[in-house]
């Protein structure tokens, strides 16, 4: 057994000692060979998909292999597209009990103009942890008031945030609760209400002001009139006001989505629920709305004592059931890598495999409009994809190769190479 | 205040017929003069009553001559001294004056106000090693020292019965040395009946300092246990023989423990869940103390381990109110399964309803002999707590054994309390209906011989030209320093509801018990904070469009109040 | 579990006071028995009387009375074990003093607690109830068998199990004490100090009172030492009668403690969450300390940042005994799949990773004996899965303690509360804040 390992270190150090201190990604024309691809909107099929300046340039059964690909064996293993995590804070914290490695929470309720892209860590050692496990892409979400600010998806590869932004930006608001906010929450029924109202009223304000703002501003583009003031907050409202972006909306509680849908109707907008912990309770409801949910972390406590224990668990799959259209969030910093496990449990518990995989790629991709570049394995889409040696939500599963973009990830993060220094240390109990 | 004795039929049940909610007043019947002087005569005799001499007896048109604070005669014929005062009580019932296991009445809560729970240690105190005193472990100090004969409580928890009481010190876990207390007596040292009855425990943590939380009391608990035992035994062998031996040096909490290690002493634990009742038991049978419990609600699953051990009980007479008939009916859900989860729920709230007013029958079907103890009581209660049990099983003869020779007899004073009769102390109830009738009001209470007699007023006279209702600007004097908020009263005729709002807390809690009698105005409410709450009371005059008063917070201390009103409630 | 429920509904007809069984006939058929310390056994039948697996064969023949339940096609394996967690008790740390090794988590147990029928949901049938991780020397903790619906808390303490204690290293006792309350430990050295001094005045206490004993044989006017619980403690340690179960995460701290431990004698050890024990996994194998780790738990304070979660693999391969814990009342739903993740991270054999959930933990708490493999002579604490326990899509189905159905998928009711409040509205909201940090509960007080 210890001769096996060590010779199977001895290898990898080898090849690692090859590739130096500092494993970069790599891009250029690759071709994986003889693979099951699972392409998630069409058939399965078992070929050869061949990645050229970042795009799967060619796949299926008849797929010829180019002279100049560097040829991957694909045998046995699956070719995913990878995984979008619905909504992290990955890029926005590093420590979680350090707050000034947090970047996802800014002083006052009305920030819709704080870009979550600005403060995206490219380096975070976070970052290549979470992607060895199959998640490519993700939401990267400020949170902690009424506006929060503005999420952005993005690439879990890059050196600038520019080179990680995957094309998609929504402004969040947390949705007035009428839950409590844990156990200490003492406020009365009634202050909760009370409270929540409040806000509502807030927000209803806001929308009149922005109405206002993006009235005169276009008029003044026009020519007529002066320039509004300085108003960054209304600024970056105007779009959702119009209905030309779409707004996230964080809501939990079942009287709360609800009281959301509501609003969401009654402002025209175009909006996409993320939390939903309670949409089983109100499923109906959302699907007529017909508006999309990312719900999660599915691997999460029930909301109330007196609820089934598998609620968290069978909530995507029983919104899924109603007509809802879903997508799942890991809600993780440092466990983003924990979406595929999320959406295991989702299976298992009423989505099933195909429903729990669309939930993580082409959903979200839909929802955020960039569907037409990933969320599934087609010829001409960017390849954004990973090779793995079963089922990804299965622990067991190893995940041997992640691309983004066509960029191949180096076999490499922080905590694997803690592994391979320390499996056999050297030197062991005597120097 | 004016007497106006009357008879509303309905008087105790509130809400039965919308009717307003009604004040008491209550006043020692001038039978003694005013100040210093010597009462005319402190023989009287109640006439054509009905005499529950102990529980199940029963005797029609008897006398009971009381003479010096004694029942001489109980009897039909009992002679008449020529120095008495007649008590005309035809039709009326006669009962032993009621004895609650562990009350506060007497006991004001004047400690040093503190903040609640998760705090920090104060200024120069290691949390780890305070003073014993802001541990809260002072089980050297009797309530004795405590005792306040004009504190408020004491005539309301006379008013529907009691006449004596278990009394501890307030405090954290160990306040002190609780003594069986009559709830009469013009100065302190005439209240005390008997001391040192009981060492009085409760799972209250100290703030901030060691022991912060049940863990470390419990711990504690076992320290002091063991500590004492070992004190104990070297002090015995000291006595002996000193010479040649350290002079034993145990502190005063320790040497107040000697007399619960070798169980000459009981402890009274106040277990208001059967959760701490499990945990007080666990003590005792890990240390082999004697054990009371008290204030005990919703016991039942510790029932069968209070029956094995042979540990008494006085169970907590307050109880949930019965929902109101006329509550509006919560919405039928459009959706069926969550319906059918909302159906369910309020089944098994039903069911814990029903699991308290039936803990007294349980108890007695059981074989668990009981009392029944009145810290939570709100006195005005009692009348629809009795009504409930009644209604739930259990029987007047059950009830009146546990308001009475229960109580009587686990306090040791069998022999001066409980019944009535000949050579017993005069402490007497007199109703005007059976006590298991829901109906019934008590008309006197005579405590020690000395006679009050409950009168009882409409509400609407009661707050007659009084404005109760608006919105009122408060302030209250705390140590802390002064904040305040907007207190909102809407209603008339008796029938007050509000809520109050707190600038600090920065939230509005509904109000309970709005009463309005004269020109006093009283409420509480539930407050509370970092996973604790306690009972705010509130009793001000009115004075126009101010009112002052006082405020007063849990076992936290009482503080002066003030409001003006601003205007109409919202 | 139903019947605990109907029990409760219809209380008022019923005699109050009579506990539930706690042990009880079960018989399993036909499922693919995981042994553990054995092969697995497809098709297999395990019988259990009186609490007590007594025969594992294929087909055996119900007794007479006893239940029979049909695992065929579904996976039995030994009931779940966490070797830390927090649920079922009213208080976690009594954080107002560096040392308070004499309070005990048994003493404060909470019956009703709903975390405990969750746990049960995930087919955990023992947890270690653990003292939090203010205080460098914190309390005993208690072994507790997952009981669910026994209303005396002394009901869900497993008797018999070791003594146990909840040591703390690094930065909660440092910021608790050092910059709360401004005294030992605000540093490392501080925490080495703290554990130190403890023992030696206990070495001391436990001296004084043997010379004592001994003396008052002959003098009856010997006067006995000041008695003291916390002393008492800690000289029980010093015995041999308690296991240390240390929080910890950097690798000097660890070795810190095993070097403290060697000079006074003590051996029981086994530390908690240890995140960089993979870096002195040598030394941990070489002392005979377990480790009970996070599967991927890292990164939410500094001292975790340099976290693997490869951890698991690396100390197993190395030869210390491991398991994986939940220290959490959600986590705790699925130990199964955080033993999974070892095979992500790892590799390790599906045998390895059932072990870091059963036997590992039940040899962690002293308890290995009794439980945590399916062996006749065993106690009946079985979980049942409908998939192999450390796939993905593994459903509970059932869950037994002492042969007593505690959590059966198909005939529990959702709402499972032992108690419910009178007085609370209907529709109560309440929505949890992240229980991420039980082991600091009770000391916001200090942390403000």
């Amino acid at each position: 057994m210890k001769k096996t390992l060590s010779l199977a270190l001895a290898a990898l150090w080898l090849v690692g000692g090859l590739q130096a201190q500092m494993p970069k990604a790599r891009n250029g024309v690759f071709a994986i060979k003889n693979a099951t691809l699972i392409t998630v909107t069409q058939d399965t099929i078992v070929g050869n998909l061949v990645i050229r300046n970042g795009l799967i340039a060619d796949m299926g059964a008849a797929a010829a292999i180019p002279a100049d690909a560097e040829v991957i064996d694909g045998t046995g293993k699956f070719v995913y597209p990878g995984l979008i995590d619905g909504g992290t804070l990955i890029g926005l914290q590093e420590l979680r009990s350090i707050d000034l490695t947090q970047d996802f929470e800014e002083v006052g309720d009305i920030s819709p103009q704080m870009q979550a892209l600005t403060a995206v860590n490219p380096n975070s050692a976070l970052i290549p942890v979470n992607r060895a496990g199959g998640v490519t892409t993700a939401l990267t979400v400020p949170s902690g008031s009424l506006f929060p600010g503005t999420a952005a998806l993005i690439n879990l590869h890059g050196y600038t945030p520019e080179q990680m932004y995957a094309g998609f930006k929504i402004v969040v608001i947390e949705f007035p609760s009428t839950g409590r906010n844990g156990r200490f929450d003492r406020r009365s029924e009634e202050d909760i209400q009370k409270d929540a109202d409040k806000k509502v009223k807030q927000i209803n304000d806001l929308w009149d002001e922005v109405t206002l703002y993006a009235k005169i501003d276009s008029a003044h583009k026009a020519g007529k009139g002066e320039a509004p003031a300085y108003r960054p907050d209304l600024a970056a409202l105007v779009p959702v006001v119009k209905g030309e972006a779409s707004l996230l909306v964080e809501v939990n509680a079942a009287s709360d989505i609800l009281n959301a849908l509501k609003w969401i109707k009654e402002k025209k907008v175009k909006a996409v629920l993320t939390g939903v912990a309670e949409g089983w309770r109100v499923a109906k409801a959302i699907a007529d709305s017909g508006v999309p949910v990312i719900t999660g972390p599915v691997l999460s406590l029930p909301t109330r004592d007196s609820d089934r224990y598998d609620r968290p668990y069978a909530n995507a799959g029983a919104m899924k059931a109603a007509g809802v259209t879903v997508a799942i969030r890991s809600s993780q910093a440092e466990n983003v890598r924990n979406l595929a496990f999320n959406a295991g449990f989702a299976a298992a518990y009423g989505l099933g495999t195909q429903g729990a995989l669309e939930a993580v790629t082409i959903v979200p991709a839909r929802i955020f409009g960039v569907d037409k570049q990933i969320g599934s394995l087609e010829k001409g889409k960017v390849a954004t994809l990973f090779i793995a040696d079963g089922d990804p939500f299965e622990s067991k599963t190893q995940v041997t190769h992640v691309f983004i973009g066509g960029w191949l990830m180096p076999d490499d993060n922080r905590q694997l190479g803690l592994y391979r220094e320390f499996l056999e240390r050297d030197p062991g109990l005597k120097k | 205040m004016k007497q106006a004795i009357t008879q509303g039929s309905n008087f105790w049940r509130r809400g039965c017929f919308g009717l307003a909610l009604l004040a008491l007043a209550m006043q020692p019947l001038l039978l003694r003069a005013q100040g210093n002087e010597p009462p005319v005569t402190r023989t009287f005799v109640l006439t054509g009553a009905t005499v529950i001499p102990a529980p199940g007896q029963k005797l029609e048109n008897t006398r009971v001559v009381v003479k010096n604070g004694l029942i001489t005669a109980v009897a039909a014929d009992a002679a008449i001294p020529g120095e008495a005062k007649i008590l005309a009580a035809d039709s009326m019932f006669v009962y032993a004056g009621f004895i609650s296991g562990l009350s506060w009445a007497g006991v004001p809560s004047k400690d040093e106000p503190q903040q609640q729970g998760r705090q920090r240690a104060p200024e120069g105190v290691i949390p780890g090693t305070p003073p014993d005193k802001l541990a809260g472990i002072t089980p050297a100090q009797t309530v004795n020292e405590f005792l306040d004969p004009e504190d408020k409580a004491i005539g309301e928890l006379r008013s529907v019965g009691f006449t004596a009481a278990l009394t501890p010190p307030r405090g954290k876990m160990l306040p002190g040395q609780g003594s069986l207390i009559l709830l009469a007596g013009n100065k302190p040292d005439q209240m005390p009946y008997r001391d040192h009855l009981a060492v009085y425990a409760q799972f209250v943590p100290a703030a901030g300092v060691y022991p912060a939380t049940p863990l470390g009391l419990m711990a504690t608990w076992k320290n002091l246990y063991h500590e004492a035992t070992s004190g104990l035994e070297y002090e015995k062998r000291y006595k002996t023989s000193p010479a040649d031996m350290e002079r034993p040096m145990y502190p005063e909490k320790v040497k107040a423990f000697y007399p619960v290690v070798d169980k000459t002493q009981p402890v009274l634990f106040r277990t208001n869940d059967d959760k701490s009742a499990f945990r007080a038991l666990a003590l005792q049978q890990e240390l082999g103390f004697r054990l009371m419990l008290a204030e005990l609600s919703r016991g039942q699953a510790a029932l069968g381990k209070i029956k094995a051990a042979n540990v008494p009980v006085f169970l907590s007479l307050d109880l949930p109110e019965k929902p109101k008939a006329d509550a509006k009916k919560p919405e039928i859900n459009p959706n069926p399964e969550i319906q059918a989860e909302n159906d369910s729920l309020l089944k098994r709230q039903e069911a814990a309803l029903k699991q308290a007013w039936t803990q007294a029958a349980d108890f007695a079907k059981a074989g668990v002999p009981f009392g029944f103890s009145t810290i939570e009581l709100k006195p005005k209660s009692f009348q629809d707590n009795v009504a409930l049990m009644i209604e739930n099983g259990l029987t007047e003869a059950q009830l009146l054994t546990a308001l009475t020779t229960e109580p009587a007899r686990l306090f040791g004073v069998s022999d001066v309390m409980g019944t009535v009769e000949k050579g017993k102390m005069a402490n007497l109830v007199v109703m005007d209906k059976p006590l298991s009738d829901p109906k019934a009001k008590v008309k006197m209470v005579i405590v020690d011989g000395q006679v009050f007699e409950i009168s009882t007023k409409k509400a609407g006279k009661a707050d007659a030209g009084v404005k109760v209702s608006g919105k009122w600007d408060y302030t209250v004097e705390s140590p802390q320093g002064s904040n305040g908020g907007v207190l909102q009263l809407k209603g008339a005729d008796g029938d007050y509801s509000g809520t109050i709002y707190n600038d600090r807390m920065g939230r509005t809690l509904d109000l309970s018990d709005v009463s309005v009698d004269g020109k006093q105005l009283s409420f509480s409410y539930e407050a509370g904070g970092n996973g604790r709450s306690f009972t705010v009371q509130v009793s001000a005059t009115l004075n126009g469009e101010t009112m002052e008063g006082t405020m007063s917070v849990g076992d936290f201390g009482s503080f002066p109040f003030k409001a003006t009103r601003t205007g109409d409630p919202d | 579990m139903k019947n605990i429920l109907l029990f409760l509904l219809v209380a008022c007809l019923v005699q109050w006071g009579f506990a539930q069984p706690q042990t009880g006939d079960l018989l399993i058929k036909n499922g693919t028995v995981i042994t553990v310390t054995g092969a697995d056994l497809p098709g297999t039948d395990v019988l259990i009387q009186k609490g007590k697996i007594t025969r594992i064969a294929k087909n055996i023949a119900a007794p007479t009375g006893v239940k029979v339940v049909d695992a065929t096609g579904q996976f039995v394996m030994p009931g779940i074990i966490d070797a830390h967690s927090h649920i079922a008790i009213d208080a976690v740390n009594e954080a107002t003093s560096p040392v308070t090794a004499e309070v005990w988590t048994g003493d404060v147990i909470d019956p009703y607690a709903i975390e405990i029928y969750h746990a049960l949901a995930g087919g955990v049938t023992a947890v270690h109830a653990m003292h939090g991780s203010a205080n460098v020397i914190g309390g005993q903790c208690q072994t507790l068998k997952l009981r669910y619906g026994q209303m005396d808390p002394k009901d869900l303490i497993m008797e018999g199990a070791p003594r146990t204690i909840k040591f703390a290293l690094g930065e909660n006792p440092m910021r608790v004490h050092g910059t709360g309350s401004g005294i030992h430990p605000s540093t490392r050295m501080g925490v080495e100090f703290v554990i130190r001094e403890a023992l030696s005045q206990a070495r001391n206490y436990a001296t004084a009172w043997t010379t004592y004993r001994e003396k008052v044989k002959r003098d009856p006017k010997a006067a006995p030492p000041a008695y003291n619980e916390r002393m008492e403690t800690l000289a029980a340690i010093l015995k041999g009668d308690i296991i240390i179960h240390c929080h910890s995460y950097r690798a000097d701290e660890i070795l810190m403690l095993m070097n403290v431990c060697k000079d006074f004698g003590i051996k029981k050890l086994c530390f908690q969450h240890v995140n960089e024990g993979y870096k002195v996994a040598p030394e941990l194998a070489a002392f005979g300390a377990g480790a009970s780790v996070f599967s991927d738990w890292w990164a939410y304070k500094f001292e975790v940042y340099y976290s693997t979660s490869y951890n698991a693999a690396i100390l197993t391969r190395n030869g210390v005994v491991t398991s994986i814990n939940s220290d959490d009342a959600e986590l705790i739903r699925h130990l199964y799949h955080e033993a999974a993740k070892t095979q992500r991270y790892g590799g390790l054999t599906d045998n390895e990773a059932l072990r870091l959930i059963t036997i590992n933990p039940a040899t962690q708490l002293g308890i290995e004996k009794r439980v945590g493999s399916i062996e006749v002579g065993k106690e009946g604490d079985i979980a049942i899965f409908s998939h192999h326990p450390l796939s993905v899509y593994a459903v509970p189905q059932m869950t037994i303690v002492d042969g007593v159905v505690r959590f059966d998928i198909h005939t529990d009711p959702a709402d499972m509360r032992l108690e419910v409040d009178p007085k609370e509205k209907i529709t109560p909201t309440l929505f949890r804040e992240g229980d991420q940090d039980r082991c600091m509960q009770d000391t916001e007080f200090i942390r403000q």
